[in-house]
């Protein structure tokens, strides 16, 4: 199997290359270490990698939380937030770039090794659960959309009523997934 | 009936074109002999296109006025020309359109008089075609009545058509008639202008591959890439690629209107 790759995002180079050694340990690849928001995503644009551990505050003017809001949306990248911050303050802030999990420094390597796992793995069923139900809850909604704008002239109220409440019902899920 | 319509049906000019949207039958045949009638008065060769020989109670109104079938009273005839047949598998709408416009030259060709033709069908000859192929039929028999010296009045019962027929209607006829009113269509769109749009989306969809049509009807399925996959023996990342290329040859952008798109067009 591929070995996972993982992005660094660290501005102080000392834990970062801390973070690399516990990481190449564990058996995962690095693609590199950056320290700026806007590198974040150059990176990430040019080596995709798997997932991204991300500090918090950032050399720059994206912070590692606009910055992992960035990558999740465009490249689809799970992050995983590494930082000294417990505050509630940034915690509330974090959870709006909806990552995958929320390391505290200082952290053992094991953290690390559940965390990036559990990360993954809830990554991937996410990914699952939309590639499985997308072209069934477009079938879903198309069809029943075809039958609505064909109107009375072809079918009877009732069943459009019915036809109406299926569309909507199925409306409600893709939201759902789709807010994943 | 409203003295109007009659008016109106006598002074019925060359290249125009009319519907006339029937609650009855009386008032289909009350309607299509005022057609014929003030036709042969005026020198005009008719002909009776339809799915069925032209009935006995239109046969009777027109005997009055001493008007019969092609080869009945001298000098005062119409031609018939019989599209399929209702008894006939549904022919394809460009042998329909071929046989009319052929019928026309034919009838056309004998004198150097306008043609009046009625059009009155049972069934409409594009009803197992997708909405937008009906919508170009209709757009290139009226097409045919600006080109060639003709006059055509195209009738349908109100009641036996879908509100999408009636839209398509609208479109291609620029006037109607209904409950002895004669108006102006709103919607009434120059048949260029809906060949070159409908033309569009089914160039679009031939667009299309057999593989991709075949990819197609399974995302109009419900069946996920995976499935998909499985069920052609290829690749996920295949099967990803190719709804891709067909969302962006179809130049549709999200899932749903892609599902929307195959089933008008029949792909479902």
């Amino acid at each position: 199997m591929e070995k996972i790759k993982v992005l660094i995002v660290e501005d102080e180079i000392i834990v970062a290359k801390h973070i690399e050694d516990s990481l190449l340990s564990l058996g995962y690849t690095v693609t590199g270490i950056v320290s700026s928001g806007e590198d974040t995503v150059e990176h990430a644009a040019e080596f995709r990698p798997d997932i991204a551990l991300m500090d918090i505050m950032l050399e720059g003017e994206i912070d590692g939380i606009s910055a992992a809001e960035i990558i999740r949306k465009r490249f689809n990248t799970p992050v995983i937030f590494l930082t000294a911050y417990s505050n509630e303050k940034t915690i509330h802030r974090a959870k709006t770039a909806k990552p995958y999990g929320y390391i505290l420094k200082p952290f053992e390597e094991t953290d690390l090794f559940t965390s990036i796992e559990i990360a993954l793995h809830k990554h991937r069923i996410e990914r699952r659960l939309v590639e499985e139900t997308e072209n069934a809850l477009a079938a879903i909604i198309g069809s029943a959309e075809v039958f609505l704008e064909d109107g009375t002239s072809k079918h009877n109220a009732e069943t459009l009523r019915r036809i109406e409440s299926i569309r909507n019902a199925a409306l409600i899920i893709k939201e759902t997934i789709e807010e994943l | 009936m409203e003295n109007s319509v009659f008016t109106f049906l006598k002074s019925f000019g060359e290249h125009e074109q009319v519907c006339h949207l029937y609650e009855n039958d009386s008032e289909c045949f009350e309607i299509a002999a005022n057609y014929f009638i003030h036709g042969i008065r005026s020198g005009n060769p008719c002909v009776y296109i339809s799915d069925r020989h032209a009935p006995p109670e239109l046969l009777k109104r027109l005997e009055g006025h001493g008007i019969a079938h092609h080869g009945g009273t001298k000098g005062r005839a119409f031609d018939e020309l019989l599209i399929g047949g209702r008894s006939k598998e549904p022919q394809r709408a460009d042998d329909i359109i071929a046989l009319i416009d052929k019928g026309l030259d034919r009838i056309a060709g004998k004198g150097k008089h306008t043609v009046r033709v009625l059009m009155a069908l049972d069934r409409d000859p594009f009803y197992f075609h997708t909405d937008s192929e009906r919508l170009s039929m209709k757009a290139r028999l009226n097409k045919i009545c600006l080109e060639k010296p003709v006059t055509m009045m195209v009738q349908y019962n109100v009641e036996r058509i879908s509100s999408k027929e009636l839209l398509s209607i609208f479109k291609t006829h620029p006037l109607i008639i209904e409950r002895s009113r004669v108006f102006r269509s709103p919607l009434y769109t120059e048949p260029d202008a809906i060949l070159r749009e409908g033309g569009n989306e089914l160039d679009k969809f031939n667009m299309l591959s057999g593989k991709e049509k075949k990819i197609l009807g399974l995302i109009t399925n419900g069946l996920s890439n995976s499935a998909i996959a499985e069920e052609l023996s290829i690749s996920i990342k295949t099967v990803e690629t190719h709804r891709a290329n067909i969302m962006k040859k179809l130049e549709i952008h999200n899932l749903v209107d892609l599902v929307k798109f195959s089933m008008r067009n029949g792909m479902a």
